[in-house]
């Protein structure tokens, strides 16, 4: 309408008298001024309201993922009506091996789905209790605006469903949980998640984005006791976690669940953290994070940053580009959550070497302090039965092999390169028994050689009884093209070492 | 003294609840003696090892086990209007006794094939569950007396809190018999571990939904707000949750309820 | 087959209204409507209770039948959210044409049957002038207000003073008992209110 009002200005002043009069710019005829005139105009609101859509246009139902993967980008300039369906489930899982557990979760999985909507959006929330739980639950998502996060809104019996809608005023990446009484349970049973409010400029494009989550479990039973284990409340009041785990389980983001990524590729985490108790340390080991949008803020990240601290309740995501193959730990780096608690995930890069960048020998150690003794590993098996032949043996040992070695060596006994060395078909077991069982039970450290590759690192002491350490070696012995020994309870009696002084 | 006569009703009322163990009959009811507890709830300001803080049951009979699948068809039997196939929607949501075959039998009354007559009637409404204890001339426990008995006058407290986590740690699964195991100190079984259970006025708890914030008043006219007595006590936030979060209409796979009655 | 009945009913409503006299004459007797014969399968007339109004009668909630209602549980000793819960009440009345406001229903209920005798409500609505006869003030035994109040979804609590603790939800009711809009009582904003009942009145 205003075009044209100028152009109808624009032909009278050219058709007056006065224009005649005036000589002004007769070169240009005035309409064609007018029609720049009405352009420029033009542009200007189209780009204005492309910036400032705050217009809800449409409505679409989120997708939603499970935990590592992430929704897509979001590449529309509008905002939107988005409906979100989360059926909350309570189910008996997998913690660690042979533990299970019952975890209550937003989805099916824990952490909950990932939910990724536009700063600006309307959303329709449909909380919905499957009729086979036991529990009403809730939900407090941190990017709403209301109180109580939306929980106030949504707490539902079994078997019903609860809606509520809220604007997303603020960008940033947020957690959500539930919030029924008493929270801390809920919350050590699984029930987190994040939800992404992408800014209204949207997020730059990377080669892949993951989700991670970290959270503390408190179970009755020490950790690696077998079996279903029960929620323990005193261990969760007094703030001592038997398991702290990335995705739920300890090694949901390792050996085959590893993260993957090709050398030179762009890598976006989403990391939250549900707690219900403990703050992380994120590390990346062998990794530098580029960018670090601290606490989920999505206007100023911090450059170059080697570990992140992550409170309980909250989230942060970082970039970083990945130009030297090999695997990279992450990990909480309060260290014996990591090595000790199961807070540790693998991005495994492929690639060619890159030596002018990274010239191969890592030396991926672990940090212990000045002065202190070789540090114990927790004895992690309350009580073991007895083997009484050796395919009992394999399979007892097994379970402890997974408990304990698998973190560092795999569970396919490839161990890790430059950092831990392997145990298929390795040379350093043929030597005999009596330096693996010294290597067990008292520990290694220093240079090593095995299958030609040299290691410099540092393996702790098992606090493991005679049985065990007969068990896991018998079946380290049996599996991955090894020589097929057993190892019997009075050989470890017979070749045990105290745990050796750390020298500096 | 009420605790000499404590005794001697336990005593009486333990093998007694053992004898008739197997004969499974919620009509069998439990004398409670008038005593007094500390709720879960307190007013705000109170101790909870404060006497005045204290909340005063009067003595009344409670049913020794939860009504159980046959008590509940006897009734429907005489009540077509709480048959599944008459029942009014404002009694009841499209779950009532879905455990149950069929809705119809020959006669109109409902099939029990597939549900252990033994095991305690769920998928029942406050209202359905109101209608039976009053054909049987009797009511609702109200939520006082129903805590004050599993309470159990604070005997092996730590265990029965294990034992109500380790409930809720569980996914569903059908309920099991009634009476599967022993008698608390009063005589009364399955207060924990088997089923949720309805109380007369399970719509009286003053905690918020969003129960963070259980110091603020968000219901009117009374004496202040309220505050829980024991923050450690996961077990009995989960079971107000559970109360806060129904609907006289509702009906769950694992709630039920049991019956009480005044003392004369 | 519900289908029918509701048919049935609004034929007998129009009938009904038709009569100048019935109009007129609002004392809420134990007089059934013959309008509603069956209630609904949702419909809160399935509540067969006995209540006793200000006046002494005696009624079934389903003499509010044929007509809106708008409906609130209080007691009178209550210092600040029941009188600022009948006030808006009275917002909505006056938010009608006169003619609307006589093919309503405004009831109240109260939580304390101790103390709030048929004398005590009369006492209440003179105190909060409360006149026309489309009003209705009424007790009944404890019973009966609990499964009222569950029905509504209204929470309350006797505490030790003998006071309540209770929600504050103001409920319209369509003329076959189905509650067809809450508002919060404690709110300045009526509006939604009173179209809601507007609404139920064409």
């Amino acid at each position: 309408m205003q075009c044209r009002f100028i152009l109808f200005m624009c032909l009278l002043i050219e058709r007056s008298k006065y224009w005649e009069k005036e000589k002004i710019m007769k070169k240009i005829p005035l309409l064609v001024l007018g029609a720049a005139l009405c352009m420029t105009n033009m542009v200007e609101a189209a780009t204005a309201a492309k910036s400032s859509s705050d217009k809800v246009i449409g409505q679409e139902v989120a997708v939603l993922t499970d935990a590592p993967a992430v929704p897509p980008r979001i590449t529309r300039k509008h905002a939107t009506k988005v409906i979100v369906n989360l059926e909350v489930k309570e189910l008996e899982g997998r913690l660690a091996d042979g533990v299970t557990y019952t975890f209550w979760t937003f989805g099916g999985k824990v952490p909950g789905k990932f939910i990724r909507i536009r700063e600006g959006d309307d959303v329709e929330f449909h909380l919905n209790n499957h009729p086979d739980n036991k529990m009403p639950h809730n939900i407090d998502l941190h990017a709403v605006t209301g109180p109580g996060g939306g929980a106030a809104a949504s707490l539902t019996a079994p078997g019903h469903s609860s809606v509520f809608s809220f604007k997303a005023l603020n960008p940033g990446l947020y957690v959500y949980h539930c919030a029924t009484a008493p929270v801390a349970m809920h919350v050590a049973n699984g029930m987190y998640g994040l939800i992404l409010v992408e800014p209204k400029a949207g997020m730059a494009k990377v080669d892949h984005e993951f989700y991670v989550m970290q959270g503390d479990f408190y179970t009755q039973g020490k950790n690696g006791e077998q079996g279903l284990q029960a929620f323990s409340m005193a261990k969760a009041i007094d703030e001592k976690p038997d398991y702290v785990v990335f995705n739920g389980a300890a090694g949901a983001l390792t050996g085959d669940n590893a993260l993957k990524a090709k050398k030179g590729d762009t890598v976006r985490l989403f990391v939250g953290v549900g707690g219900p108790n403990l703050t992380s340390s994120f590390h990346v080991i062998g990794e530098i994070f580029d960018k670090v949008n601290h606490e989920g803020n999505t206007a100023s990240p911090a450059k170059n940053i080697q570990t992140t601290m992550i409170p309980a309740g909250g989230a942060a995501y970082m970039e970083f580009k990945v130009n030297v193959p090999g695997t990279y730990i992450m990990v909480d780096h309060s260290l014996t959550r990591a090595f000790n608690k199961g807070a540790l995930g693998m991005l495994k890069v492929s690639g060619d070497e890159d030596k002018t960048i990274y010239s191969g020998k890592m030396t991926d150690e672990v940090y212990l302090p000045e002065g202190t003794s070789m540090r114990n590993a927790e004895r992690t098996q309350a009580q073991a039965p007895t083997a009484k032949t050796k395919a009992d043996r394999i399979k007892l040992g097994e379970s402890t092999y997974n408990n304990n070695c698998a973190a560092c060596h795999q569970t396919t006994g490839v161990g890790v390169p430059q950092a831990f060395p392997p145990l298929a078909k390795s040379d350093y077991l043929l030597s005999g028994k009596s330096p693996t069982i010294k290597a067990v039970t008292g520990g290694l450290q220093g240079k090593l050689v095995v299958n030609g590759n040299e290691y410099n690192g540092v393996m702790p002491a098992w606090t493991l009884s005679d049985e065990e350490v007969a068990n896991v070696l018998t079946y380290i012995y049996s599996s991955w093209g090894n020589n097929g020994d057993e190892v019997t309870p009075e050989e470890v009696k017979q070749h045990r070492v105290a745990p050796i002084k750390h020298v500096e | 003294m009420s605790s000499n006569k404590l005794k001697l009703i336990s005593l009486l009322a333990l093998p007694a609840a053992l004898i008739y163990g197997a004969a499974v009959s919620a009509e069998e009811m439990v004398m409670i003696p008038q005593g007094s507890f500390t709720p879960f709830f307190l007013k705000k300001d109170s101790v909870s090892s404060n006497a005045a803080s204290k909340v005063k049951v009067a003595a009344f009979w409670i049913d020794a086990a939860p009504v159980n699948n046959r008590e509940f068809q006897a009734f429907v039997s005489h009540h077509p209007d709480w048959h599944p196939t008459n029942i009014k929607k404002i009694f009841s949501d499209a779950h009532y006794l879905d455990h149950w075959k069929s809705a119809q039998g020959a006669d109109g009354t409902a099939d029990l094939d597939t549900a252990n007559p033994d095991a305690p009637v769920v998928n029942v409404s406050w209202f359905a569950a109101a209608a039976y204890c009053e054909a049987q001339d009797k009511r609702l426990p109200s939520t006082d007396e129903w805590e004050y008995t599993l309470n159990d006058n604070d005997r092996d407290k730590e265990n029965l809190q294990k034992q109500i986590i380790r409930w809720y740690s569980v996914p569903n699964r059908a309920p099991l018999s009634v009476k599967g195991q022993p008698a608390n100190g009063f005589g009364v079984f399955d207060l924990a571990g088997l089923i949720w259970e309805w109380t007369a006025d399970f719509n009286s708890y003053m905690a918020p939904p969003d129960s963070r914030n259980s110091g603020d008043k968000t219901q009117f006219c009374g004496s202040g707000s309220l505050s829980a007595s024991n923050l450690d006590d996961y077990a009995a936030f989960m079971r107000y949750s559970y109360r806060e979060s129904l609907k006289g209409s509702f009906t769950g796979k694992n709630l039920g309820f049991r019956c009480a009655k005044d003392a004369k | 087959m519900k289908v029918t009945l509701k048919h049935k009913l609004l034929l007998s409503l129009i009938l009904a209204c038709s009569y100048p006299a019935f109009a007129d004459n609002h004392e809420h007797h134990h007089q059934q409507q013959t309008a509603v014969a069956t209630p609904s399968t949702d419909s809160v007339f399935n509540i067969t209770d006995n209540w006793t109004a200000a006046n002494g009668n005696t009624f079934q909630l389903s003499a509010f039948g044929g007509k809106p209602t708008v409906i609130a549980m209080v007691y009178t000793s209550c210092q600040y959210v029941c009188p600022l819960t009948v006030q808006n009440i009275k917002r909505i009345e006056r938010s009608l044409s006169a003619a609307q406001a006589a093919n309503a229903n405004f009831a109240l209920f109260s939580l304390d049957p101790e103390r709030d005798t048929p004398a005590k409500l009369a006492e209440f609505a003179t105190l909060h002038n409360i006149t026309n006869p489309s009003w209705t003030l009424a007790q009944g035994n404890a019973g009966s207000i609990r499964k009222l109040a569950v029905t509504l979804g209204v929470k309350y609590k006797k505490v030790d003073s003998g006071d309540y603790e209770h929600d504050a939800t103001i409920f319209i009711l369509d003329k076959d008992g189905v509650v067809k809009y809450q508002a919060d009582a404690m709110s300045k904003n009526m509006n939604g209110a009173s179209d809601a009942l507007k609404a139920l009145l064409k």
